[in-house]
């Protein structure tokens, strides 16, 4: 069982090894690509985010690939609960005014280390991180009930069974 | 959906995970649908029917099985 386990992880780590090279690849040649035309910077970011993406469609599809039926129930009911639980949990979240004043102290701090205008305006920059964190967070929850949403059908379902 | 398959699977000796392996599923899998929280597809009560060498009306029991609305 021991040697299934791992076997099971072993697996796991090395589908995702490839997505740990391109995302250490673009942080070591991040200083390259920086002295390089903003146009080869953007092409070269832009290429990693997609590999990233549709790499991660290709682990999820094999994956599915796998499950059997009540696995397959439990994944439908997680994604259907979870990701409303997730989104109605970050507009409340976002209610709370101190978390909304972090992000906002976040985006500003953000904007003013990399120099770009004073924290009390508005700028390109500073509405792009404001999307990035946003969305971040609203996927941070999705995945957060998506994790709630697949214990509850667990737990529904009598547990993890004997064990072996 | 009731079934029998705690008692079947005591009488042949198998634990939960040696049926899961045997039916190609999960152990857990097993569990939900042996305490009867997961109603199983045909083709996987037949192939956990088969194992036991009965029929599918000798392992899950269908008289809670609500009839389809006329």
């Amino acid at each position: 069982m021991t040697k299934r386990v791992v076997g099971k992880f072993g697996r796991l780590a090395l589908l995702l090894l490839p997505v740990v090279f391109v995302v250490a690849g673009l942080l070591v040649a991040m200083p390259w690509v920086k002295q390089q035309n903003p146009a080869v910077a953007k092409f070269v970011g832009e290429v990693g985010v997609i590999f990233v993406a549709c790499y991660g469609i290709f682990v999820v599809l094999r994956q599915q690939r796998r499950m059997d039926e009540v696995h397959l129930a439990s994944q439908g009911f997680a994604n259907s609960y979870g990701w409303l639980w997730g989104g109605v949990a970050t507009i409340f979240l976002l209610l709370v005014p101190p978390v909304m004043n972090w992000l906002v102290d976040l985006v500003n701090a953000t904007v003013k280390a990399r120099g770009a205008g004073a924290p009390d305006t508005t700028n390109h920059l500073a509405v792009q991180l404001a999307f990035f964190y946003g969305i971040s967070l609203v996927m941070l929850m999705q995945g957060l009930g998506v994790c709630v949403a697949s214990v509850v059908w667990w737990r529904r379902m009598g547990g993890l069974g004997e064990k072996s | 959906m009731k079934n029998r398959i705690r008692v079947l699977r005591a009488e042949k000796g198998w634990s939960q995970a040696e049926l899961a392996e045997r039916v190609r599923v999960s152990r857990n899998s097993i569990n939900a649908i042996e305490n009867g929280r997961f109603d199983p597809s045909l083709p996987l009560a037949f192939r956990i029917a088969d194992n036991f060498g009965l029929s599918v009306e000798e392992v899950f029991d269908k008289t809670d099985v609500k009839p389809a609305a006329s």
